[in-house]
């Protein structure tokens, strides 16, 4: 748990200069002409922790205009060069190896039939499915499931912790992004490419970088669509209830 | 059909003369007020308020294209216009086009209802219905919806139509411009839904001055009579359904959310269907534990709150934009970085009626002095165009007899003032029976030639 001690000290430190820096910026100057007693709200969006939300606003600023000139750009120039079906192969590809944290972490919350379903679609699709490039076992029937380390940490009690906005990968609290690290570094340290054995950070790169285009290729969700100001908002309460239901199930 | 009750009927003997006699009587009436009874109409959901949430049935629905070839433009406005820092995503105005082979196609604008963005679902539905019957598609936002508001609204506070129909004016001749060279319709048509169907008859009138377009057909679906009306009437949903009103919104969306969830994990094993919300109804309507006025007060609740979040999003950026002090202080600098927990909080407890009376009537007195509340209320309805609604014979308004955001008195008006070019459906609520096969083959029947 190195991880978890280590980002859990360095917010805090960032978090308590930064409290102090914008205190004074706190205040709501005069007084508006509409005003409701406090307590009273059509929908709660300050249930989970944000004691940094200054930092996470500029984050997900940051994140959003990354989104905006960098990230869609290139997903866009992606599809436009890659024929469907490679698409769709290389979906295949990075979706059998998150088949791993998958096995590990319904195994470690006792989870029995996923364990063995998730073993069984990472066997079928690494041999049948040519190294992952075909879902094969999707057409044997054999149902996908998406289980990760903050899930397993939840599964045992461990609280959300404080919202965090992290850099480019979106909305997290802290529990789920030390969850994220545990799971990236388990992936890493099976190597199952032997990517160790000699200088290969050119491909560790591409990899990285390929993993990352797929999955905003099919993520639907785009900044600033839903139509309300209180977008920040209401995705930290959307974050939080998604993941306590997906810890739940 | 009505699947609900296809196993209550039972037969039993009928007098003849009584027949004949409704026979008769069903004869003259039809020749009397044509398409205003419908017999045998088949849309499944006669809870207004449970067909508002849940739509029609995917085995109902009218057929759409796989292929939809929508793009999305951004365009400027106003060129002079300064965008705060906390809206600056909202830099340009954004609107969706799909464009037919042949540039001669006629072509088809489509408003968005209260809230909803130039992609809503709805617009979207729309879209490619008339897409696939060969018209050229332009969709807007409503005046009402967060980009709108910021890029593309003059005063930047929604909801007086006449000001509203002026700026989705500019913004069409714009789009149209964008556009270019690819095309050049033969002829211009209009339509929306909910607020958008009243803006899309305001838009009209404007045109018969300014002739930009002269549409060929224009149609209203299920809109307001009066905007003011219809919005207190949704407004009131919440104080009306959800037990201790607004601040206990909370709750009862928990609530609704744990039903609806315990109703899915009984019924359907499977994956989550678009056809869910439609079996949870059946479920509810046939559940007889539930008292008959507590049966649909879940569904009642979420309009009302849905309509909160809309209207609150529209308030807050209303006010920070036209600084007018309301629940953000003219003072306050909001920046990205801006905590808006408090705020947020605020809008959402404000009903649509008080921005109307606090932030924009007090607006438009300012620049029209000494017209009354009265008459700029009248102005934002039907009323105020009506010899130009009786007159103009390319109009046409589909809407439900049970329709939520209409009074009894709002629906007779309209039936005197379109006579036989108005459609009402017996059941449907608002909107929930608009991609109803049979509302669509009505729908495109009508801007046929």
């Amino acid at each position: 748990m190195i991880y978890l001690s280590h980002i859990r000290a360095t917010i805090k430190r960032i978090g308590l200069i930064l409290l102090l820096a914008i205190t004074p910026c706190l205040s709501h100057g005069d007084e508006p002409r509409y005003n409701i007693p406090p307590g009273i709200e059509l929908m709660t969006t300050t249930q989970y922790y944000d004691p940094i939300e200054p930092v996470n606003r500029y984050i997900y600023r940051f994140n959003a205009r990354f989104d905006r000139y960098i990230f869609l750009p290139t997903v866009a120039g992606y599809r436009y060069i890659t024929p469907d079906p490679v698409e769709n192969s290389i979906s295949n590809f990075f979706n059998n190896l998150r088949e791993i944290p998958t096995f590990i972490n319904s195994a470690l919350q006792l989870k029995g039939k996923t364990s063995l379903r998730t073993a069984g679609r990472f066997i079928v699709n690494s041999t049948v499915g040519i190294a992952g490039l075909f879902d094969t076992a999707s057409h044997f029937g054999i149902q996908h499931y998406k289980e990760d380390f903050g899930q397993t940490l939840g599964y045992w009690g461990v609280p959300d912790g404080p919202f965090v906005v992290l850099p480019i990968l979106g909305p997290s609290n802290l529990r789920d992004a030390t969850g994220f690290v545990t799971d990236s570094a388990v992936v890493n340290n099976i190597d199952l490419f032997k990517l160790d054995d000699v200088n290969h950070d050119g491909e560790r790169i591409t990899l990285l970088v390929m993993d990352g285009i797929d999955t905003r290729k099919n993520t639907a969700f785009r900044y600033f669509e839903t139509g309300t100001p209180f977008e920040y908002e209401l995705i930290r309460r959307f974050y939080g209830d998604y993941r306590r239901l997906l810890i739940e199930k | 059909m009505r699947i609900t009750h296809a196993y209550s009927w039972k037969p039993r003997r009928v007098n003849p003369i009584a027949i004949t006699y409704f026979a008769v009587i069903s004869l003259l009436a039809c020749l009397i007020i044509p398409k205003q009874v419908m017999a045998d109409y088949g849309y499944p959901i006669e809870q207004a308020f449970a067909a508002t949430v849940a739509g029609t049935p995917q085995a109902l629905k009218a057929p759409l294209p796989e292929k939809y070839p929508a793009t999305e433009h951004a365009i400027t406005v106003f060129e002079d216009r300064e965008i705060p820092d906390i809206f600056w995503h909202q830099d340009k105005f954004h609107f969706t086009a799909a464009l037919q082979k042949n540039k001669n196609a006629p072509l088809i604008f489509i408003i968005a209802g209260t809230g909803a963005s130039h992609h809503s679902p709805k617009n979207t539905t729309l879209g490619k219905l008339f897409y696939q019957q060969g018209f050229h598609i332009i969709a807007l936002s409503s005046p009402t919806y967060l980009n709108f508001i910021v890029t593309a609204s003059e005063s930047q506070l929604p909801g007086y139509l006449p000001d509203d129909a002026n700026d989705l004016y500019r913004a069409m001749k714009l789009a149209l411009t964008e556009l270019g060279d690819k095309v050049e319709p033969s002829a211009f048509h209009i339509t929306g839904y909910s607020l958008g169907g009243i803006h899309a008859a305001f838009i009209a009138a404007l045109d018969k001055k300014e002739q930009s377009f002269n549409f060929k057909k224009v149609m209203m679906i299920n809109p307001p009579v009066q905007l003011y009306s219809s919005v207190d009437r949704l407004d009131k949903l919440v104080d009306n359904y959800i037990p201790g009103g607004a601040p206990n919104a909370n709750e009862f969306l928990n609530g609704v959310v744990n039903k609806l969830s315990r109703i899915y994990q009984k019924t359907d094993k499977v994956k989550f269907s678009p056809d869910f919300l439609y079996k949870a109804y059946q479920v509810i309507d046939t559940d007889k534990s539930i008292k008959p006025e507590d049966k649909f007060r879940g569904a009642a609740g979420l309009i009302g709150v849905s309509f909160r979040i809309s209207a609150a999003a529209m308030l807050f950026a209303s006010d920070v934009l036209a600084k007018k002090g309301y629940i953000v202080p003219v003072d306050q600098e909001l920046t990205s970085t801006t905590s808006l927990n408090h705020y947020m909080r605020i809008a959402h407890m404000v009903p649509f009626t008080r921005y109307v009376d606090d932030m924009l009537i007090p607006h438009l007195q300012g620049s029209n002095p000494g017209v009354s509340r009265k008459t700029l209320i009248h102005n934002a309805s039907l009323n105020s165009i009506e010899p130009f609604l009786k007159s103009a014979t390319n109009i046409a308004v589909v809407t439900n007899e049970d329709d939520i955001i209409l009074s009894p008195a709002e629906l007779n008006y309209m039936k005197s003032v379109f006579g036989p070019r108005i459609t009402i459906y017996p059941n449907g609520g608002h909107l929930g029976n608009m991609d109803y096969k049979e509302n669509v083959e009505h729908m495109l029947a009508f801007f046929k030639d």
